[in-house]
């Protein structure tokens, strides 16, 4: 028995360019089983391309994409290992979603009624009969989500799929995944909405102009030094009551008359005060969440910026 | 294969334009008719008359015309349909490799057009053999070399099939494509077959490859004998799929 665990999905030095500008550039990572991974970057980074190199829809020009092992157009029943939704607008108006989903079933030999099956899966039972054309941008991001559910397969693949959803169909969303995972089977989602994948994935890749920034646990990525926002009438008592109480002097950023930044533990802040007697208006502890630490990693950098 | 095909079938049910484009072509075929039967004895008709063997296939044939270039059409927007829709990456991820999706593609409308062509002959039966009673002329249906036009129809009708989902696999673009069909049939062709010093060559041409299929044109041309320009038009369509499969279809679905 190997003890060598395939990866889910596994990219190798994948790079495409769209005339001069390189969409995705040497990029390499691996998605493992059984997480769910956040594939995160700004808009314009590469997401959308990478996805599609994965699922042979586009073309690399170097390196390659396999999904258990194989490319995805050598898997003999693609629709059985890895189920993809990438747009929220891939639908005829004039068809309803559930010929829609029969359309695919009958093509990739599932029976009839598994559109009806996934169709409540994703809560569009209701109206699986009206044509696709008059449904919410909410429902449609339903119907490509219940697409690629047809082959109950065993990795999903995600494009932006809190897009246009309402923030009860956020949490609707980010429940179904998070149960998907459960069952042992994997998920890549992208997402340029940090703060909705915090709260749903375990893994993340970054993206940033087309390279990889940053593979890892999402607890690796935001984890960092605590601060705090405090809002005090006796800012210079407090700092002395801190440098009294502390070793070493904390870094202190004044963001208005009466209110700091302090590179300290908020608990640690109340502590002093209220040993030292200053009152406090406001004790705020710093979010040095994956939002921040994202921006810091995908920040441009002047060099870096394209002649105007 | 079989799946594919199924499929693709399924696409064209779940949607309305099959149906229009086939009132369409029947209407168009009952139009023809009725004018080659109305105008049967004037003097200065160019048609044999109806009495006539060649009178007869003569009506027979208008079928193809009425049905041909809808069946391109509906074939046409098969296949663009799939780039306009964005369906092209549900497609494609249901079938990554792209021509067997083309392939399943010109069997389903080769189909389609067969059916349009059964149609269409219906039409002319139900319009010929009662108004034609009233002149005092019978149509035997299996006589006068008829089940050879029915043959030449229905071959035409399925092989502008083929046409529609090659040049559509080429083009990709729906509008481009069904514009440059109509174009061509109304426009273009009609004006390189009307220069006799091009005659040599242009009865190559799918317009006049179709016309010899049925052996009835309404112009002087000379035209291919029927399985020439069965061959001749089924090449236009197999060489545009087989381009489109190798060279468009490839290209990135965004």
């Amino acid at each position: 028995m190997s003890v060598y665990i395939e990866p889910a999905i596994e990219a190798a030095g994948l790079t495409r360019t769209f005339g001069d500008v390189k969409a995705v550039d040497d990029l390499s990572f691996t998605v493992a089983r059984g997480t769910i991974t956040g594939f995160l970057g700004p808009n314009g980074a590469g997401k959308t391309t990478t996805l599609r190199m994965l699922l042979s829809l586009v073309t690399p020009d170097a390196g390659s994409a396999t999904i258990g092992g194989r490319r995805y157009v050598d898997l003999p029943e693609p629709g059985t290992v890895v189920g993809a939704a990438l747009e929220a607008t891939g639908f005829h108006p004039a068809r309803s979603g559930l010929n829609h989903l029969r359309v695919y079933c009958t093509i990739s030999g599932y029976p009839l009624a598994r559109a009806d099956e996934v169709l409540d899966e994703v809560g569009l039972g209701p109206v699986k009969r009206r044509r696709a054309g008059g449904y919410s941008l909410g429902m449609r991001q339903r119907l490509a989500l219940a697409a690629a559910l047809l082959g109950d397969p065993e990795v999903l693949i995600l494009d932006e799929p809190a897009n246009g959803l309402d923030p009860e169909g956020i949490v609707w969303m980010r429940r179904f995944l998070r149960g998907y995972a459960e069952s042992g089977r994997t998920v890549l989602v992208s997402s340029h909405v940090l703060t909705e994948m915090q709260q749903l994935v375990d893994q993340v890749v970054i993206l940033r102009r087309g390279r990889l920034v940053r593979q890892g646990a999402l607890a690796e990525l935001s984890g960092g030094p605590p601060w705090s926002v405090v809002k005090t009438p006796e800012v210079e008592r407090l700092l002395a009551a801190l440098r009294n109480g502390g070793a070493a002097e904390p870094r202190v950023e004044r963001l208005g008359p009466d209110a700091l930044r302090i590179d300290l533990a908020a608990a640690h802040i109340g502590r002093v005060a209220l040993g030292a007697r200053v009152e406090l208006h406001e004790l705020t502890p710093g979010r040095d969440d994956l939002e921040q630490a994202f921006f810091e990693l995908t920040a441009e950098h002047e060099s870096e910026r394209e002649p105007a | 294969m079989t799946g594919l095909i199924a499929g693709e079938f399924r696409k064209l049910f779940t949607t309305r334009l099959w149906l229009w484009l086939l009132l369409g072509a029947m209407g168009l075929t009952a139009l023809y008719a009725s004018l080659l039967i109305g105008f049967s004895e004037d003097p200065d008709t160019m048609t044999a008359p109806l009495n006539s063997p060649e009178g007869q296939r003569t009506l027979f044939a208008v079928a193809s015309g009425g049905a041909n270039t809808l069946v391109a059409v509906l074939a046409a927007i098969g296949i663009t349909g799939e780039f306009r829709h964005k369906t092209a990456t549900a497609t494609f991820l249901a079938t990554p490799h792209r021509g067997r999706v083309v392939a399943a593609k010109l069997a389903t409308y080769a189909l389609v057009g067969v059916a349009y062509g059964v149609a269409c002959l219906g039409v002319v039966t139900a319009i010929a053999l009662p108004w034609l009673a009233t002149k005092d002329i019978e149509v035997g249906v299996l006589d006068n070399g008829l089940p050879g036009t029915y043959a030449g129809v229905i071959a035409d009708t399925a092989i502008f099939g083929l046409l529609g989902v090659g040049l559509g696999a080429l083009l990709r673009n729906q509008v481009a494509t069904v514009v440059g069909l109509l174009v061509y049939r109304f426009v273009a062709e009609p004006i390189l077959t009307g220069i006799p010093a091009l005659d040599s060559w242009t009865t190559y041409l799918p317009g006049a490859a179709s016309a010899a299929l049925t052996q009835v044109s309404l112009t002087t041309q000379e035209y291919l004998r029927a399985w020439e320009g069965g061959l001749v038009l089924a090449g236009y369509g197999l060489l545009f799929a087989t381009a489109g499969a190798l060279f468009s279809m490839r290209r990135d679905i965004t």
